[in-house]
């Protein structure tokens, strides 16, 4: 239990609480001369409009990526859990996106949707769907459901696969015997694999939302935040503030607030879908 | 008194070591040498060790500058001897955590190649005041505005020794002949009446790297040319910004006309050098407003164009005004022999030493007069030289780089795209700016 401890203590606790006193403070980056403040940093964030915009855009993308990815993780590993020709083939290419670095994929995507010279505009425009190039990540309307789209396509093999994973777990038998009672295909959906998921599916949503809360490398990459505060993430603003703006206390608090929403939004979560159980 | 005695008996007895060790050493020498009575007999005369001083720059993300700054570093060495030159190379990317980490360790480098806009803003503590140093020739020889980027409250806080340019405004001969242009604008009405006609002929009628941050540099350009200064000292170390005069709104509508009526397309949002070099070399851009390293670049990738690419005259509304400065040599307060730091500064500011080292390797601009490009053609190196004597750095105000990325970058981005009408994100860049400065 020690080596545990001293371990938790040292990765997890001190650097938590040292970012939450950092949050209590103002703080010169360069010298780190630092003075307490007490609260001042959350009372600033009360009339912060770039906090609340940040805030409602970061639940945005988190929102709309875990509604989207989820069922389309499903649909994939319903697909791949079926006796298929080469299935073992289609489960290591769902994997590829999941593996690929981040920057690496944010910045392969920054190309694909360029509004100059990228692939997507090429094809649209050669197909004839669109006549004039469309600026996908400088247009507001458009910025945040393209990084949605390249958060769903980076994050759906990990959905599929935890899903999968569950997928096996349920009997031959127990399909079979709701099939025999009448079950139609959407029903054995609602009313078998389902519930046999629901741990997993609860699973998933968690993780992935809070992994998309937390996003910042593929979003910072692709728009920096634009245009406008159209993609401004949470996290943008947080790591903008600390190591951009050099204020090290007010990027704190940021955090710090950030994983608060976190824990709260985790627990309703749970509580809500587990209730049931208990 | 026990632990100084066995100090003194272990000291007694690595010095006895030393000696024997030091003995045989020597021994072994005047065999090989075969002189051994010179070995014993000569006293050892130890040579003072050269001064270090460590430069520190952030060259090395582009191999041709690297090598550059190596052969300078070189060069000082080989004709310096009392002095010896040490390349600390730092990366852009994380440059001001690495020199903050380093203030506060106490291990500053002693020189410094500091980009323009952090010489003062962000320098000024750290950075030891030059005005001492200041030869003759570098007062008269620097361009006066090289300095301002250096400058602030009656000191001098490096020296300039190249120019960057954010805002060069770039066309091609070939296109605006078949366009049927022939007369360059240098006023705001001149430059949109240009800019419809190039539109008239199907092309783009102006491109910007306005990809994040970089759009608020065209913003203040606009603010300097009409006579506002955006932020200005007004004592006790605070600031006030001039976003709520006439002349800075004048020039915000100007800014916001080109924009929504096209002159600007929102494609600009997502481009940055990259992007436009290749658009403007395509032949789909009627103008572009890019940095200097794009002409170097421009002309390397497409020589074919060499001959056609032209530049426009800074425009002018109150006066001629361009976003740019000088980056610096600068030294650290912490600086460990801060003579030959000076006498590093001073050699590797010379008009010989720019013209041997900056220059061929640098794909900037010389901040002295009588440096200059060898292969750029006059009518280029003219036109540079015009912008450099007009050219204005960011505001030093400390909140300036909260200012940029909180405010002025999205707000602006807002009323480019529409998001937000002219009267809406104007009066939020005035409540923002005042929230920042509070």
């Amino acid at each position: 239990l020690l080596p545990v401890s001293a371990i938790f203590l040292v990765i997890v606790l001190y650097p938590l609480m040292s970012g939450i006193y950092l949050s209590l403070t103002e703080t010169n980056p360069t010298t780190l001369a630092s003075s307490f403040v007490g609260l001042r940093n959350y009372s600033h964030m009360l009339l912060d409009a770039a906090f609340w915009t940040s805030l409602r855009v970061t639940l945005s993308y988190a929102t709309l990526t875990v509604l989207i990815e989820l069922p389309l993780a499903l649909g994939v590993a319903l697909l791949l859990n079926e006796d298929i020709r080469g299935r073992w083939v289609y489960r290591s290419l769902l994997l590829l996106p999941w593996v690929m670095p981040n920057i690496a994929a944010a910045i392969i995507w920054g190309w694909l949707l360029s509004a100059d010279f990228g692939l997507f505009n090429f094809y649209l425009k050669s197909l004839g769907v669109i006549p004039q190039n469309i600026p996908w990540l400088s247009r507001p309307d458009l910025a945040l459901p393209s990084v949605i789209a390249v958060g769903i396509w980076k994050g759906l093999p990990f959905s599929a696969v935890v899903l999968l994973a569950g997928l096996q777990t349920i009997s031959r038998e127990q399909r079979e015997a709701a099939e025999v009672d009448g079950a139609n295909a959407l029903q054995r959906l609602r009313y078998v694999v389902v519930p046999a998921l629901l741990p997993l599916i609860v699973l998933v949503v968690v993780l992935r939302f809070t992994w998309s809360f937390n996003t910042f490398d593929t979003v910072y990459v692709m728009t920096g935040g634009g245009p406008g505060w159209s993609t401004y993430l949470l996290s943008i603003y947080m790591y903008l503030t600390a190591f951009s703006f050099r204020d090290l206390g007010y990027g704190s608090a940021l955090a710090t607030v950030m994983l608060i929403i976190l824990i709260c939004l985790s627990t309703v979560f749970i509580r809500a879908t587990t209730r049931d159980d208990n | 008194m026990a632990l100084t005695k066995r100090i003194r008996t272990v000291d007694k007895g690595r010095r006895r070591l030393l000696k024997q060790v030091g003995a045989v050493g020597a021994a072994i020498a005047a065999g090989a040498t075969g002189s051994a009575a010179v070995a014993s007999a000569a006293p050892i005369r130890r040579a003072a060790a050269p001064a270090v001083v460590r430069y520190a720059h952030m060259n090395c993300w582009d191999a041709t500058l690297c090598r550059g700054q190596k052969d300078l570093v070189a060069e000082f060495n080989a004709t310096h001897p009392n002095i010896r030159a040490e390349s600390v190379e730092w990366s852009w990317g994380n440059y001001l955590a690495t020199m903050s980490a380093a203030v506060t360790a106490g291990e500053a480098p002693d020189v410094m190649h500091v980009g323009w806009g952090e010489v003062v803003s962000l320098g000024r503590p750290y950075f030891e005041p030059l005005d001492a140093y200041l030869t003759d020739d570098l007062k008269q020889n620097i361009r006066p505005s090289s300095w301002t980027s250096s400058q602030f409250d009656g000191q001098t806080y490096g020296i300039p020794v190249t120019e960057q340019l954010n805002e060069v405004a770039y066309y091609r001969s070939d296109i605006w002949q078949q366009a049927g242009i022939d007369g360059e604008p240098t006023t705001w009405e001149q430059f949109t009446d240009v800019a419809q006609r190039l539109m008239a002929a199907g092309l783009e009628g102006d491109g910007t790297q306005a990809s994040g941050a970089p759009i608020t540099a065209r913003f203040i350009e606009l603010q300097y040319q009409n006579g506002s200064n955006m932020f200005v000292p007004i004592g006790g170390g605070k600031w006030a910004h001039t976003l709520d005069t006439p002349e800075s709104m004048e020039a915000g509508r100007f800014w916001h006309s080109i924009w929504r009526s096209g002159i600007l397309s929102q494609s600009n949002l997502q481009r940055s050098s990259n992007e436009l070099e290749p658009a403007f070399a395509a032949g789909t851009l009627g103008m572009m407003h890019g940095i200097v390293q794009s002409y170097f670049s421009m002309v390397e990738t497409y020589p074919e164009l060499a001959d056609k690419i032209r530049l426009l005259p800074p425009l002018r509304r109150v006066n001629g005004a361009t976003v740019g400065g000088a980056f610096s040599l600068s030294m650290f307060k912490q600086a460990r022999n801060k003579d030959a730091a000076a006498e590093f500064i001073s050699w590797a500011t010379t008009a010989d030493t720019m013209n041997r080292f900056w220059i061929p390797n640098g794909h900037i601009l010389p901040t002295r007069v009588d440096v200059r490009y060898p292969a750029m053609p006059d009518y280029i190196q003219q036109r540079f030289g015009e912008y450099q004597a007009v050219q204005r750095v960011f505001p030093f105000v400390p909140e300036w780089e909260t200012v940029k990325g909180k405010v002025l970058t999205p707000i602006l981005g807002d009323m480019a795209t529409g998001a937000v009408d002219f009267d809406t994100g104007w009066n939020t860049l005035i409540s923002q700016t005042n929230f920042v400065l509070s």
